[in-house]
Formats: C-alpha cells, structure tokens, sequence
C-alpha cells in the first residue's frame, strides 16, 4: 500500500478508507481528473464497504479485527485501480504512471485478479472462520496431552470453576520495584491507523485524536525581567491532571460501566480539547490532542526551570490526565491502579525522550494552578498532593519551591488551605520562606515586595496574551491591572 | 417580441460549462479542458424605456443588446447600467435572494435573455453546470419567513432554470454555489473545506469534504440587503451606495463619515449572522466526518471584494469558538468568477 502522504507537512490524516482514497488524490494534478477520480472512488468504495459488510454478516465479531481492516483496504485499493483504469479517461502513459506510484505487493495483485470473482470475498470470510476454529481447537486440546511441568503445571493445580480473584490495585506510594528507564532509548516501533506502539511497551490509541491549533508562548527571564521575543513552539514540560470523573470501584462486576465512563471521558474531553492525553482506569493511553498543539488543561498557570519562567502553560507543556479523583476515591487505594501508573510511567519517558523535556519540568496542575484576580495559589488543586513522582520516573516537585509564589507573589489564604484539606506541600512553604528573606534582603516588608513581583507578573501576563491571540474574557484582567495602577498611584500621593 | 439582430444566435461548441446564476450577475466559463477555459459576465438587470424610433435608432448605433415590444424597449445586460442614468431610469432586476424574482414580471424572460448573451445554442448535448443557492438555514438570521419558503422557491427557481439550459441545447445540471467555489479553489486540499460565496442576493455556505457535500445553506443577508439598509441609515439612494462600496470602501480602515459607518455596521451583520448560521449547522448536523486536521474556508463574490473582509471575517471566526479548527482563511483568486469556475470544473468532471 502507498504511505500516508502529509498534505501540507504536518501529521497525517487518520487512515481510514477515505484517507486510503485520498493518499492517491494528490497524484492526479489536472484538479477535473482530481474531482472526477474522488467522485467515482468514494461512491464505489461505499459499495464495497456495504459489499463486505453483507460478506461477514454471520461472523460478525471478525469486523472489529485486523484481517477485517486488511481485506477492506485491499477490496479499496481494488476499487482505486478499477476506477484509474476504466473511468479517469486518462491518455495509457499517464494511467500506467498511476498504477506504477500505487507500488501494488504480489500479493495485492493476486487479490486483485481473484477478487474480481464474485464468490471471493464470501469464500475468504469462510476460510479464515475456519481456520480460527481450527487454531482454538488445536490450543484447546494441547494442555489435554499432559504437559506436566512449566507454567500449565500450575494451571492444573489451581482450583476449578472460580477465576482467581484480581490482585488489588497498587496504592500510589508501593511502585518502588520499578526499574530504571533511560528515556533517550525509547522510539516509535509502529503506527497503525488507531495506534502507535513504543519500544518501551508503551501503546497509545488515536481513535480520539484531534487537531486544534500550533502551540505558540514566550519565556520570561527568571526575576521576570524582560520576555524573550522568539515565539516557541515546541512543548517544554507535562503536566499531570485528575480527570474529576465519576469512579466506580474497581472490580470485574463494574467492567462495562468502568469502560462506558472511560468512554464518556473520552468523547467530553475531544468535544472541550481538555487534554492532550487521557489514561483510563485500565491503563490505556489515549492522545486526544496532538502534542504539537494547544489542549485547554492549565488555564491560568505559572512554572519555572533554569531557563526561565512559563505562563499560562496550556501553550508550553502537554496535558495528561489520569482517570481519577482528587478526593476520597471508592477505596483508599484506588486513586490509581497498578495499569495506570505503568502506563504513566511509560508515556512520561515516550513524551520526554521524544520532545526532550527536563526533568524538572514534569509536574501537577495544583501545583502551577493560581487564580490572577485574588493572586492565590491553587486555583485549580489536583494532584497537590499524592502524585507519585517516583513511579512516574521523576522527582518529587513537592520540594520545589513554586514560582508562583517566589517568583509571582501569589500566595494562599485560609479558605485555600481548607479546600486542600490543611496540606501545604514543603515546597509552597520554603517559597514563602524565600519570599520573606528575599524582602528583608531589600529592606521591604514581605507584602509590599510580594505587591512588586504581582506587578510584575500581572503586566508580563497582559504582555504575554496580547502576543498572541487574546480572547474578550482578559478584560478582567484588564480591570485588575488598572486597579493595581490606582492603587499604587494612590499609595505615592499618600506617601507625598 | 422581437429579437434585436445583435444578440448572437449560431451553434457554437462550448465543451463543458459552468454557469454562475447569481443576483447581480451572471458569469459563464467555458472550455474543453486543452486550451485555457474563457469567461463571460453580464450584470443581471434590465432597463425599460418608452420605444421611439429614435431611442431604437440609438440603441442601434451604440450596438447595445435590447428586445423590443410594441410600447417599450428592453435594455438588459451590462448595458442596462450604462444607459440608466442616460435614460434617467434605475435597473430592474429579475432575480432576487438568489432566486427568480417573483414581483418582477419580465423577470423570466428577462433572466432568459441575459443568460442568451453569454450561453450559445448547441446541438451537441453538451454538459453544462449551473449555480443554485443553498436552502435556507433555520434561523432566525434568514430574512425570509422562514426556511419553507426560500425552500419552495429554489425548487422552482432550479426548474425553470433547468428547463430553458436544456432548451438551449444542453445537458443541465445543478451545482450548490457555495459547493462550486470549493471545487474552484480547494484542489490542493482534495476538496475538503468551506466554500462561501458572498454575493448580491444571498451568502452561500456549503462544507465539503473530499468533494461530498455535508452540508449546505444560505442566508439572505448579503450585497442588496447591505446596501438597502446603508442606504435608509445614510440617507443615500441605493446606487450611490453600492458604486461607493464596490469602488472605495476600506473595512480595514475606521469609518469617517456616516455611510461608511453604516457600511461597517451592516457588513458586521452579515457576517454575524453567517457565521452563527454556520456553527448551528455544525451543531445539528449528523453526517459530519472525522475532522482530524484543521479545515480551509474560502470567500467569493462580490460582496467579499473590498480591502479589510477577510481580516474581519477571520478575526470574527476566531473570536467566536468555532467547532471545528480552521487551517486558514482566504479570498478566491477571482472572486468574482469562483463560483463560474467551480461549476465549469465540475461539468468537466462529469463530461464523457
């Protein structure tokens, strides 16, 4: 089969029959012989699908399979060359040059010859569902012959008629037994048309995915200085979410309606773009948005690194979501399972090996979340705690003084603390610790430095969203920076 | 009636065709495909003065296409506009909203008679696609009384249509306008986009995808209905503020006089409407694709000519959290043939 074929350099349209169909479409460059080719195609590849469809309707469990996929695109592929063949009414140099680009396998023409008989396909369908039935009786029927030893030894041993009960789902803290990555190993293995598989295990499905549009932020230096003109594209952190979905507890008897909420999720966070990826309760890894562009997970956010210091970090970092909830979960130790820290584990090396991102820039949505009109932290609050850095192969950012408040001003009130259950993290109080020294060191008391750095950010943060596109709701913080302009105009007048 | 001895009338082989039956004009490109396809436009209004002989004599002199009855004179075609303000006399227009103009009652043998000029007879049943507009949207931003009755009108309209191309000697088939300018201009994007055509009558919508329409509409807000209503906020007659619009209005630019105030704010409205028209399609429709990859909108028509619609356009459907993501915005590269292009390619497309 022809490769997908980027139709303006980015990533290509999911291949379904019609991104099968359109893969030739840029091969024909007169735009009649173009139209005329797609017309014919797509009404005859209805045909065929309806045809197949018809082929299989006694075995319908084989439609959701592989060689299902693989017959349809090669009954499309069929339709393709009957189409350039019989109806582009193209000169016979220029049709043998179509033909010649679709690269056909000996297989595939030997399809093509047979397929053109009209018991082929229905004889196709009826060989394979017997050889499947054939392969399960052969599988079936080995362990009768007696295999003593190895593993089928245990399986005669164990009891019959009960299933083994499911070994409980592991607590975030007890992930210590996994081993070491190196994340610059990790690449792409295959990409098929709902998933990609990684050479770390990892799988992600891409049933979901969309586009929205390019990532697009400055940094600002550390002390919020100056912002660095150039506009960068390429994302420079993850951030972890909670999904705040309805969880069921976690057993065999729930395994539909576990599937029917992670499906919900699935289809709520396509329609809001709320995430670049999604892990189910089962662990499987869904990308929802494309890495290259903006998901709206973090909202209003502020996050440092050597570098420098990011705003509003939907622009500049990926969003993964976790299938949980911040508050009490059905048990005590299913906030995660054991599948989706493995596959957390396994998407945070793909993502940082394949976009280089630092370790220090792997972080939680509470953790970077604040509220500019109160200039509080915390805004949002998931993952302010309880995040398992260490499974996750990176380092407890707990410690970590955040930049909001040392950098920012933000702070946290009472209300805040209660909403979070009374929990500051080490790192929130050694950055008010810095905050306080900080101001001694310029002989200021702690809120009037703390006002300077709100200033600060506050026309960095109007700066930096008038560089790109703004939407209307930033006249609140329109209205805040006025009020801000008042008061310290205020405050000189009283001081004269 | 009696035809006047200008008006061309041999069998002459086109190829295949595409006729653009808007409102204001009527744009024909044909071509056989091996040698460069040629357009034709006639501004689709008449003119009627008393006949006299000397006015016919002067008709004559000038070679200016007319029909003749016993007690009036039919000036129709581009020539209706240059002889209205000689005749002291305003255009009438056979077709209104995109469609047959139901008040007018020359209107359909006028309409037939302008189409005459650019569209010769043929024996050789060739394939000829014309223009028709979307039905109308459900909302309120029609204009009409309804979608019902736009509805009842383009069947109709498309009929009578239909039955005088064949008349002439072709194979007749309709084409959505909006349709028509993605197969003009969206050959790159393998005929997957947004094609709006902008015109006197009606804005026509419609979204493809791989060259199958999802969906299509109109609204009847467009070029008449900004310059009827400029023209009561201004005070300005009507043909003054559509020469202003056509020929120096600036949407990029602030307005600096009441008119071009009035032009801004009706532009604004139109495109509103449009774009509200066009995300409750999006909302109600049950047969849109997987969009993976962000889609083209293209503009046309004459309403979508002046400097500054495209940035307006653009900046409005970015603020307005559009469903689906936009690749780009962009104007035809002739808007005024675009939708005569589209038609033509589709003709040849279908032609044997």
């Amino acid at each position: 089969m022809t490769a997908i074929k980027n139709m303006s350099g980015g990533d290509a349209w999911p291949s379904s029959v019609e991104g099968l169909v359109e893969d030739f479409a840029p091969d024909f460059e007169n735009p009649v012989t173009r139209l005329r080719f797609l017309r014919c195609t797509l009404a005859r590849v209805e045909q065929c699908q309806t045809r197949l469809r018809r082929a299989f309707r006694h075995a319908p469990f084989l439609v959701n399979t592989r060689f299902y996929r693989w017959l349809l695109n090669l009954s499309v592929q069929r339709e393709i060359y009957d189409v350039i063949e019989t109806q582009l009414a193209v000169d016979s140099s220029e049709r043998r040059q179509l033909l010649k680009l679709a690269q056909l396998s000996p297989a595939g023409r030997l399809f093509l010859r047979l397929s053109h008989q009209q018991a082929f396909i229905p004889a196709l369908a009826v060989t394979f569902v017997l050889a499947v039935t054939l392969s399960v009786y052969a599988l079936v029927g080995l362990p009768v012959q007696g295999v003593k030893s190895g593993p089928n030894a245990r399986a005669e041993e164990a009891p019959l008629g009960g299933a083994q009960p499911l070994p409980p789902s592991v607590s975030a803290e007890s992930t210590n037994y996994l081993p070491d990555y190196q994340p610059e190993k990790v690449w792409l293995v295959e990409r098929k048309d709902d998933h990609e598989r990684y050479s770390n295990g990892l799988r992600i499905v891409t049933d979901y995915q969309i586009s929205t549009r390019p990532r697009s932020y400055h940094v600002i230096e550390r002390g919020l200085e100056k912002i660095d003109q150039q506009v960068r594209h390429q994302p420079i952190g993850i951030l972890y979410h909670t999904s705040e979905s309805d969880l069921l507890a976690f057993g065999v008897e729930n395994n539909r309606s576990i599937e029917a909420v992670s499906a919900g999720l699935l289809q709520y966070v396509r329609r809001n773009k709320s995430y670049n990826y999604v892990i189910d309760r089962f662990g499987q890894v869904h990308r929802v948005v494309r890495d290259s562009d903006v998901a709206n997970h973090a909202g209003h956010s502020v996050w440092a690194d050597g570098k420098g210091v990011y705003l509003e970090l939907s622009e500049s970092f990926i969003g993964v979501c976790f299938e949980t909830r911040s508050e009490a979960p059905p048990a005590p130790d299913q906030q995660l399972t054991e599948a989706q820290l493995i596959a957390g584990r396994l998407l945070t090396a793909v993502l940082r090996s394949r976009h280089n991102i630092a370790d220090a820039n792997c972080v939680t949505h509470g953790l970077v979340s604040v509220n500019p009109t109160s200039m509080l932290i915390a805004y949002h609050y998931d993952w302010l705690r309880g995040f398992p850095f260490a499974a996750m192969g990176v380092s407890d950012k707990y410690r970590v003084a955040p930049a909001s408040i040392s950098e920012c001003g933000f702070t946290y009130d009472d209300l805040t603390l209660s909403r979070i259950g009374g929990f500051l993290s080490p790192g929130i109080e050694a950055a008010e610790e810095e905050l306080t020294h900080r101001a001694r060191q310029t002989s200021q008391t702690t809120e009037e430095y703390r006002r300077i750095l709100r200033d600060r950010y506050l026309s960095h943060f109007a700066r930096v969203r008038k560089m790109r596109f703004a939407p209307l709701e930033d006249k609140l913080m329109d209205d805040h920076l006025q009020t801000t302009e008042k008061r310290r105009n205020d405050g000189e007048k009283s001081d004269h | 009636m009696e035809k006047n001895p200008t008006t061309e009338g041999a069998d002459q082989s086109v190829g295949a065709a595409g006729l653009d039956i808007g409102t204001s004009r009527i744009v024909l490109v044909k071509g056989t495909g091996k040698q460069q396809s040629q357009s034709q436009s006639q501004l689709n209004a008449f003119l009627t003065v008393p006949y006299s002989k000397m006015t016919e004599s002067t008709l004559q002199q000038n070679r200016v296409t007319y029909y003749k009855n016993s007690s009036e004179l039919y000036v129709y075609g581009n020539d209706s506009e240059r002889f209205a303000s000689v005749f002291n006399s305003a255009p009438r227009r056979p077709m209104q909203l995109g469609v047959m103009n139901a008040h007018e009652v020359m209107g359909q043998q006028m309409i037939q008679s302008i189409i005459g000029m650019v569209l010769p007879r043929t024996g050789k049943k060739e394939l000829l696609c014309f223009s028709v507009p979307g039905g109308g949207g459900s909302s309120s931003s029609n204009g009409t009384n309804g979608a019902g009755r736009l509805n009842g009108n383009l069947v109709y309209h498309e009929s009578v249509l239909k039955s005088f191309l064949e008349s002439l000697g072709y194979e007749a088939r309709a084409v959505n306008e909006g349709l028509a300018v993605v197969f003009s201009e969206l050959q790159k994007e393998n005929y997957t986009g947004i094609g709006i055509s902008c015109g006197g009558g009606l804005c026509n919508v419609s979204l493809s995808f791989l060259s199958v329409p999802v969906f299509s509409f109109s609204i009847a807000k467009a070029g008449d209905y900004i310059d009827t209503n400029a023209a009561a906020a201004s005070g300005e007659p009507v043909t003054r503020v559509r020469l202003f619009k056509e020929e120096s209005l600036d949407l990029a630019a602030a307005p600096t006089d009441k008119l071009t105030s009035a032009l801004h704010v009706y532009y604004d409205e139109v495109l509103r409407s449009l774009i509200a028209q066009l995300r409750e399609e999006f909302a109600k429709s049950r047969s849109i694709p997987k969009l993976d990859r962000p889609i083209p909108i293209v503009l046309s028509g004459g309403t979508s000519k002046p400097p500054g619609f495209l940035q307006k356009f653009e900046r409005m459907i970015r603020e307005s959290d559009f469903p689906v993501p936009i690749s780009e915005v962009r104007l035809a590269s002739d808007p005024l043939t675009a939708t005569a292009r589209g038609c033509h390619i589709a003709a040849m497309s279908e032609a044997q």
